[in-house]
């Protein structure tokens, strides 16, 4: 036990200076680089400019406009932070962020108001949840048990089916496959024979339902299309690397010695096949799950889905900094998480692996 | 204008019913009973409104989105003047002189014939802007005063010429041309750097310029960059390191204005900080003297009459043109998609179908009682609804859903830019530019350190006006409480606080700025009756609308609200009004359509009303005491029951009011405000589409040298069009030069007349051909149109007395370097695109897809034997 506990000690110290140098990498990329001066700059030139406008068209004299736009000009650089250099400004940020402590957002609000950043993503994360989760959770069951099944069938029609179409979906970028579905299946047959099948976008109809039960039915329809989306582009992924996986173990020594001990093919595929597949399987399972949380940009945009995806977009272009960095800061944090757990996982799921 | 008169303004709207409007009903409130408004991403705009998803869609769609929607039946594109392009030019002198091409006043001249106008704006936007030589295009209702000016310009694209120009001016700055045809500045290739940015047209724009600069004999470093790189370094870098020789600027567009002074600074001034050196200490500053003088004499309404303004305009803008410090390009246009079945449209010439308070009060589907409104966001983080000027309402998204429910006192006419009485009524006297009114003794002004009302007897004051709330007064606020004057003067009392309590104003600096603006003019305000204010202005204006719409204060929300954001945000200090002051000093950026914001202003009402306490002093005036106690608390108890039935705190006047917000959801529903107080019924306000002026034939019969002629222009005149203004001169295209320029007349006829004089035709040569100009424009629409006709003096016969010329046929108007203006709504007539093209792409996909599988499947047996012998 106590070369369990130190394995897992390492793994997690390992992990920890994991998270701290990506938010330190984040900084010196943001920083070092003058990326974020630049930005901020470039926001409070314009935002200066555009005061300055807003002035001009009130016809004040230009003397008072000069004042004005000088007291503006300081006032939004302290707001954003460009009178400090970078090297001040980001690491204080980094520390806050370490003892969990998410701060406040500079601009961003949530839908009550609060600026804090732990209810912005409360605000937001539950939607997420609801369809990139839900859409990775569904979309890999039925992809992996495809997987397991043709993976034991290799080479049959099966299995050249998915193969191609896994090939096929691979290729394609969710938000192009979330437009294509909007239009053909939500806008074409309200266009050619007015019939609503899917609706194109939103969480819920406008206005939404006040009956709980027709809410969540509402709620299903609208995840429809995006889960039907996130299914085409992921299955084929899912199905194929679970298929290679379950045919490479296959192939070990020791199935071949099972079966040649002429034990049953069932206890054979169970045992000596799916127990040793299972480790990258759920790799690629719980990895995809911790970084589900951070949602689709483009394709919560696509279908209008106010996720995590896009409240990161939203700190992007509004280079809300201490949004960018605890966003990132969670969803690292999530990730080493599930890092961690698959360390654990794998002592007790892979027979391959023994502590001593 | 008659100086020491008065000037009484008509308080009856001039609307121009140029569309006929047929109201669903007459009950008063809007035509339709919900507008429910969501967010749509734009690239799906046009498949939601032919889907019947959305009825319109209020964001303007840019040139590449909307081409694809041109000529779709199934959609109608209103078009409005949204912003422009321009090439600003770096003139700082370099060393040696023959480094900086454009340091060259003739130089920069010739590049106005280096851009193809025509054919960026229909082959780069796609018919979706006008070429443009100024700051201001045809769309513009001040364009009017210098189209002749422009017409004498003869900018058009004519490389050879500018060609011409640089081989004569490059020499004198020490160049030399080599034998590749190339400029050589003491050996090296004199290289323009052009900063291109590439996030929009603008990157065709300045690829176009860059090859016509190098079709010249320079050499191009075109940089292409984004915004932040291209605003670092243009304006943050002194011209004179030669970081960039060009840029290809882009502006938006505000409102219309009819008689402008501040953009002719903008692009013209160097004190205004917007010309190469942008005022900064230190750097090579642009700035000619002259320009500066006018512009300022301009800016700051120091003209004496409506003639000198004309005049000090047309000078500024023939010195800037000669500067060409910018080469302005097109004015672009953008669309407004909207379903055919979409009634009572009025399509803003500067703001098209957003911004709009005319457009969703007259909006109605037949048979339906909701419209539903599209739009890029319904809210946004930059989103903050709080009444305070400058402070909230600064985003195009609250601003778009917040001006379909109230009512301005006060609004821009939506096609000259005029403004004029919406709600309010006014009359307007004024002692002219020199003279002044003394402020009676019984007028007042709220004393921020005082913290009351204070006679304003002894102040002077250039004009005044008496504005006239019946129409508020007697109304009732959403929330079902009586409007009344002192609402009115709360606000006033509430905007001279903010402006001049030095607390208040270090709180929100940037507020007290822009408010003490129009504050700082407003000397005292007399209340004449239970309606009408008189409020002493110390402006004059030729125009007395503007007079009118520097005094006005809108009683947007009730006194109430005022009162709980004032406590919030400069007493408690716990919200904060701007955004720059929210991240200052760490508190919420108040916005009352959230909940826990609104909750805390209802909070304040409710202590208000637990105390049983009312701010008296505010609505005490003189001997008048404008409220009682028992109004107060009325008030405070109506407000709080509003925010607990509707958890927001958008309490208004208009002709809807906020049912529900959902800013995560993103989706606002807006409900007819149906009170029978309400005075505006559907029809109100409704002005349809402009139609400009165009003109149809000019025919000249012959005209004989020393000999008067008589030549007809026909025109297209539009129902409610008002008087038809025009111009007229005659070119010599071999020169290109005006040799005759009429002044400005008018006529209510749809054909002018114009009379050459004898001395004219006695300039002209026989038997050589010339150019008349003819440019006219509406008095309601004052969108300019152009033509030119070419005709050939002939030598009067010696012998044959003077009999009537015989007309020419009459032939179609060439085009003239101004483009004569497009309707603004385009419905034209080619197959549906669009979803019919994702579907075509969905099938060719499909099939794609079932060939590959019929290849897979081809095969049996192979590998799976394989595997099955493992």
């Amino acid at each position: 036990m106590a070369s369990l506990a130190k394995t897992l000690l390492v793994k997690a110290v390992t992990l920890v200076v994991v998270l701290i140098g990506v938010l330190l990498l984040l900084a010196v990329l943001m920083g070092a680089t003058g990326l974020s001066d630049r930005l901020l700059q470039s926001i409070l030139n314009q935002q200066v400019r555009d005061y300055q406008q807003q002035l001009l068209q009130q016809k004040l004299p230009p003397d008072q406009i000069r004042k004005a736009v000088e007291a503006y000009n300081k006032s939004l650089a302290e707001q954003l932070g460009i009178d400090k250099p970078w090297f001040l400004r980001l690491p204080q940020l980094i520390q806050r962020l370490l003892v969990l402590d998410l701060g406040e957002s500079r601009t961003l609000q949530s839908s009550w108001g609060s600026r804090r950043i732990s209810d912005l993503i409360i605000d937001r994360l539950p939607n997420t949840i609801i369809l990139t989760t839900t859409g990775i959770m569904f979309t890999a069951i039925v992809g992996i048990w495809m997987g397991l099944f043709i993976g034991s069938n290799i080479g049959s029609r099966v299995d050249r089916v998915v193969s191609v179409l896994s090939a096929m979906s691979y290729a394609i970028p969710l938000w192009f496959m979330s437009l294509v579905l909007i239009f053909t299946l939500a806008y074409a047959p309200k266009i050619l024979w007015g019939v609503q099948i899917f609706p194109p976008g939103g969480m819920v109809s406008i206005p939404p339902p006040k009956d709980p039960f027709a809410y969540v039915v509402d709620l299903l329809w609208h995840l429809s299309l995006p889960l039907l989306a996130s299914f085409i582009v992921f299955f084929g992924s899912w199905a194929y690397t679970t298929r290679n996986i379950v045919f490479n173990v296959s192939q070990e020594d020791f199935v071949n010695f099972a079966r040649a001990k002429g034990l049953p093919e069932e206890l054979v595929r169970r045992r000596y096949i799916l127990r040793p597949s299972l480790p990258p399987i759920l790799t690629s399972l719980i990895l995809s799950l911790a970084t589900s949380i951070s949602g689709y940009i483009i394709t919560e945009r696509v279908f209008n889905w106010p996720g995590m995806g896009s409240l990161y977009y939203a700190a992007i272009t509004a280079l809300d900094e201490p949004v960018i960095f605890a966003l990132t800061y969670v969803f690292t944090l999530v990730y080493i998480v599930a890092r961690f757990i698959l360390e654990v996982l794998y002592i007790v799921i892979d027979p391959r692996i023994r502590l001593t | 204008m008659r100086l020491n008169s008065i000037l009484l303004v008509t308080a009856l709207l001039a609307v121009i019913v140029i569309a006929q409007y047929t109201p669903p009903h007459t009950n008063p409130g809007p035509a339709a009973e919900r507008i429910i408004g969501k967010s749509v991403p734009i690239a799906q705009a046009g498949a939601a409104v032919k889907a019947g998803d959305i009825d319109v869609y209020i964001f303007g769609m840019r040139a590449a989105q909307a081409a694809a929607l041109k000529g779709d039946p199934s959609v109608v594109l209103y078009t409005a003047a949204a912003g422009f392009n321009d090439i600003v030019l770096n003139p700082a002198p370099a060393n040696p002189p023959c480094a900086n091409p454009f340091s060259s006043k003739a130089i920069r001249q010739a590049m106005q014939y280096v851009i193809d106008r025509d054919y960026v704006a229909n082959e780069i936007f796609k018919g979706f802007a006008v070429p443009m030589y100024i700051w201001l295009s045809n769309y513009d209702p001040t364009y009017s005063v210098v189209a002749d000016l422009i017409s004498q310009f003869g900018f058009r694209y004519d490389l050879d010429y500018a060609r011409s120009i640089v081989e004569s001016e490059m020499p004198k700055l020490g160049a030399t041309k080599g034998a590749d045809g190339k400029w050589y500045c003491q050996g090296k290739p004199v290289t323009i750097i052009g900063l291109i940015r590439i996030e929009d047209e603008r990157k065709d724009i300045g690829d176009a310029f860059a090859s016509a600069l190098e079709q010249l004999g320079f050499a191009v470093d075109r940089k292409y960059v984004t915004f932040d790189v291209a605003i670092q370094t243009v304006y943050g870098t002194d011209p004179a390191q030669f970081q960039w020789h060009f840029y290809t600027e882009g502006w938006g567009k505000s409102g219309l204005d009819r008689w402008d002074t501040s953009s002719i600074s903008q692009y013209c001034a160097s004190w205004f900080g917007y010309m190469p050196g942008w005022g900064t200490t230190g750097w090579y500053n642009y700035a000619n003297k002259t320009i500066d003088n006018i512009t300022d004499t301009l800016y700051k309404g120091n003209f004496k009459s409506f003639q000198e303004y004309v005049q000090l305009y047309r000078k500024a803008t023939l010195m800037c043109v000669q500067e060409s410090i910018r080469i302005f390009v097109v004015t672009q246009l953008n669309a407004y998609v909207a379903s055919p079945n979409l009634r009572g449209v009025t399509a803003d010439l500067g703001a098209g179908l957003r911004a709009s308070v005319f457009n969703a009060r007259n909006w109605y589907v037949p048979g339906r009682d909701v419209v539903n409104v599209g739009h890029l966001w319904v809210w946004t983080a930059s989103s903050a609804w709080n009444p305070v000027p400058q402070g909230g309402f600064t985003d195009v998204y609250s601003v778009d859903w917040y001006r379909m429910m109230y009512d301005p006192a006060t609004w821009n006419h939506p096609f000259t830019g005029e403004p004029m009485p919406f709600r309010a009524a006014y009359v307007v006297e004024t002692r002219g530019p020199d003279g002044a009114f003394d402020v009676p003794a019984d007028a007042y002004r709220w004393d921020a350190r005082q913290k009351a009302w204070v006679s304003a007897g002894g102040a002077k004051a250039k004009s005044k006006a008496v504005y006239n709330y019946a129409k508020y007064i007697g109304a009732k606020w959403h929330h079902g409480q009586p409007i009344k004057l002192a609402d009115v003067l709360f606000i006033y009392a509430f905007l001279w606080d903010i402006a001049n309590d030095p607390a208040k104003v270090a709180r929100e600096s940037g507020v007290a700025s822009y408010v003490n603006a129009t504050m700082s003019v407003i000397k005292g305000i007399r209340i004449i009756n239970d309606t009408a204010i008189e409020v002493y202005i110390d402006y004059w204006h030729f125009d007395p609308n503007y007079i009118a719409a520097m005094g006005v204060a809108t009683p947007d929300m009730p006194w109430e609200v005022y009162y709980a954001v004032d406590q919030l945000v400069y007493v408690k200090q716990t919200y904060a009004a701007s955004r720059a002051s929210a991240t200052k000093y760490n508190v919420p950026w108040l916005s009352l359509i959230l909940r826990d914001h609104a909750k805390a202003a209802a909070d304040v009402l409710q202590d208000a009303l637990n105390a049983g306490t009312f701010p008296e002093k505010w609505f005490t005036v003189g001997n008048k005491v404008l409220l009682t106690k028992d109004e107060a608390l009325a008030r405070y108890r109506a407000a709080i029951d509003w925010f607990n039935k509707y958890n927001h705190l958008i309490i208004s006047n208009g002709p809807f009011y906020l049912y529900a917000i959902d800013t995560t959801k993103q989706y606002i529903e807006l409900r007819a405000y149906r009170d029978p107080t309400y005075p505006y019924k559907p029809g109100a306000f409704y002005f349809g589409a402009a139609q400009p002026v165009a003109v149809k034939t000019i025919s000249i019969p012959t005209v004989v040298v020393n000999q008067p002629g008589s030549v007809s222009v026909s025109l297209e005149v539009p129902s409610g069009a008002g008087r038809i203004f025009y111009k007229w001169g005659v070119v010599d295209p071999t020169t290109g030069k005006y040799i005759y320029m009429s002044d400005e007349a008018s006529t209510t006829a749809n054909t002018i007349t114009i009379n050459m004089p004898a001395d004219l035709t006695g300039r002209l040569t026989a038997n050589r051909a010339y150019k008349l100009w003819v440019m006219a424009y509406a008095e309601n629409v004052p969108i300019v149109a152009e033509a030119t006709q070419v005709f050939v003096p002939r030598v009067a016969a010696p012998t044959t007395p003077q009999t009537t010329p015989s007309p020419t046929p009459p032939t179609t108007p060439s085009p003239s370097p101004t483009a004569t203006p497009q309707p603004t709504v385009i419905v034209t007539t080619a197959p549906a695109t669009g979803t019919t093209e994702a579907l075509a792409v969905a099938v060719v996909g499909l099939l794609a897809v079932l060939g590959a599988l019929a290849f897979a499947l081809r095969r049996r047996g192979g590998s799976s034997e394989a595997t099955k012998t493992r």
